[in-house]
């Protein structure tokens, strides 16, 4: 019998006490179905609930804990899947859209079998933005699901295109997710649903088994309630993976322990056009985190960063998606805007597409040498708190909104976590954003912990939402 | 539109036109309007002939058990 409610709790602790035997991953599992049963049909955050798997799966990591064969840190702990991530024996795949809702694969993604393989537990595939928001939406009303909504207020958007895996998470409906981003798609739900959010280094986690939307800006990470929790599913997906050619050799061992130079950078101008509540809460994270780092503005060159990054995504998705565009199946999309969305882009030329790549080189030179003084950039994660799940946006990928950091670190490829730093007037959450160099996760997640562990705003959740609601 | 976008314009529409409904065709102008103001912002940047894209092409062999598949240059 468990003494304490597993909902909310740290994949850490979760993982320590069912290691000890204190919790068993059968009872946890049902615990987080029911809840993904009652609440995701009300924020929109789930396609299916995979009960019978999960049953069966949890039911063989507590024969294994209880005969001492103990995988990890994730064994026995349920998790969601993003649902543009392919998963065998007949479970849907929808990739957010209405057209694939009956889509399955014979096989499952690399990260869906890392996870496997380390025991967590797979209890839901989660909603997103159609076509992870490749085709140019600008409304959260983009999923086959419906708009999905942030556990902080349900008239507000969870954020896109890893909605499911933000408002699960931040809802208490699994201890942790998987998302992927191409531009935005992680630290935007980060944000908007008051959890964490790593953007890993461009091929730390093999793309096989997701849709590709654009091949050399997706990457898969994890969201959960502290950039802690985050370090230790990482080390579980990541890897080489000789079925994406673009997965790193370098092995990822999570290590909080890393050198530091003690400073922080922020781009200069990258305050500009923000809400002023997100502004001030950024404030308030410099002055604390002035306490233990020199925090300089710095100057980047003067470079195209958010056409590049545009130009590319804009060139790989009308690729990705040539059948469905030649065919005309956008017309079957949820959002207005994403059924004429894959025309205009393929009037990019092949040699503005191959300038961009150009420049992305002199881009990734460049930044590496000015983010080489710093132990990482940080910037608020969002410009804005969650919007209303009834109003347009605007977004950096359309054009609408600018993006320093995120054209640049989706660009190069740069590791970013998204933890939370206060909240709104209205109560929505905001974030803050520490981006480091390629690779170096263990130094932005020891950051990001650091100031995990000396703030509680990670540690806040809805009140509606908390264990003692249940029936 | 001037005259590239107009063009652009041109290959979308006569390409997919008979996908697209009559009050997207402004919506349609205007993205092909960013995508020409991307490229121009692009195209101001001068780069020296050596500039090489950031991708590397890696010709493809069949892994086995002592080889990953990738580039050896020993």
């Amino acid at each position: 019998m468990m003494s304490e409610s597993p909902i909310f709790m740290s994949v850490r602790e979760l993982g320590y006490r069912i290691k000890s035997k204190d919790i068993s991953p059968v009872e946890v599992t049902k615990i987080f179905l029911a809840r993904l049963e009652k609440y995701g049909p009300e924020y929109n955050s789930v396609v299916t609930v995979t009960t019978d798997l999960a049953l069966e799966q949890a039911q063989l990591a507590e024969n294994e804990i209880m005969s001492g064969e103990y995988k990890g840190p994730l064994h026995g702990i349920p998790y969601g899947a993003k649902d543009l991530l392919a998963t065998s024996g007949g479970i849907p795949t929808t990739w957010g859209a209405k057209l694939f809702e009956k889509q399955t694969f014979n096989y499952d993604a690399t990260v869906i079998s890392k996870l496997r393989k380390s025991g967590a537990i797979l209890a839901a595939k989660l909603s997103m933005v159609e076509l992870a928001g490749g085709m140019g939406y600008r409304q959260p009303n983009a999923s086959i699901s419906g708009p999905c909504k942030s556990p902080w207020d349900k008239s507000k958007w969870a954020g896109g295109s890893s909605s499911g895996s933000g408002s699960a998470v931040g809802c208490g409906l699994v201890p942790f997710a998987i998302g992927s981003e191409t531009w935005g798609s992680i630290l935007s739900p980060a944000n908007n649903c008051g959890i964490s959010g790593l953007r890993p280094t461009y091929g730390r986690v093999s793309r096989h088994g997701a849709m590709a939307l654009s091949w050399t800006l997706d990457k898969l990470g994890p969201l959960a309630l502290s950039a802690d929790d985050c370090g230790l599913i990482l080390q579980e997906i990541s890897g080489k993976d000789q079925k994406d050619p673009s997965s790193s050799k370098n092995a990822f061992t999570y290590n909080r322990d890393t050198p530091r130079r003690n400073k922080l950078g922020i781009i200069r101008n990258v305050l500009d056009d923000i809400d002023d509540q997100v502004r001030s809460n950024f404030i308030k994270s410099i002055n604390h985190l002035k306490t233990k780092f020199e925090i300089v503005e710095v100057d980047i060159p003067d470079l195209p960063y958010q056409e590049v990054t545009r130009t590319i995504m804009l060139a790989e998705s009308s690729s990705a998606f040539e059948s469905f565009t030649e065919k005309g199946l956008a017309r079957n999309l949820t959002a207005p805007e994403d059924r004429y969305g894959p025309y205009a882009r393929t009037s990019v030329l092949a040699k503005d597409y191959i300038k961009a790549l150009r420049i992305r080189a002199v881009m990734a030179q460049q930044i590496h040498e000015d983010m080489a003084k710093f132990d990482a950039f940080i910037s608020p994660t969002r410009n804005t708190p969650a919007s209303p799940i009834d109003d347009e946006f605007r977004g950096a990928i359309t054009g609408a909104s600018r993006d320093i950091m995120g054209a640049v670190g989706n660009a190069l490829g740069l590791p970013s976590v998204s933890v939370p730093n206060g909240f709104t007037s209205n109560k929505l959450p905001t974030g803050i954003q520490f981006m480091g160099r390629a690779f170096q996760e263990n130094k932005i997640l020891s950051i990001a912990s650091d100031f995990q562990e000396e703030s509680e705003w990670h540690n806040q959740h809805p009140i509606e939402l908390l264990p003692k609601t249940e029936p | 539109m001037d005259l590239e976008e107009k063009h652009l314009f041109d290959l979308v529409s006569t390409k997919y036109g008979h996908f697209i409904e009559a009050h997207e065709i402004a919506h349609i102008k205007d993205s092909i309007a960013d995508i020409v103001s991307n490229a121009r912002a692009l195209r101001e940047v001068h780069l020296s002939n050596s500039v090489e894209p950031f991708s590397v092409f890696s010709p493809f062999s069949e892994p086995t058990e002592h080889n990953s598949g990738e580039i050896n240059d020993e």
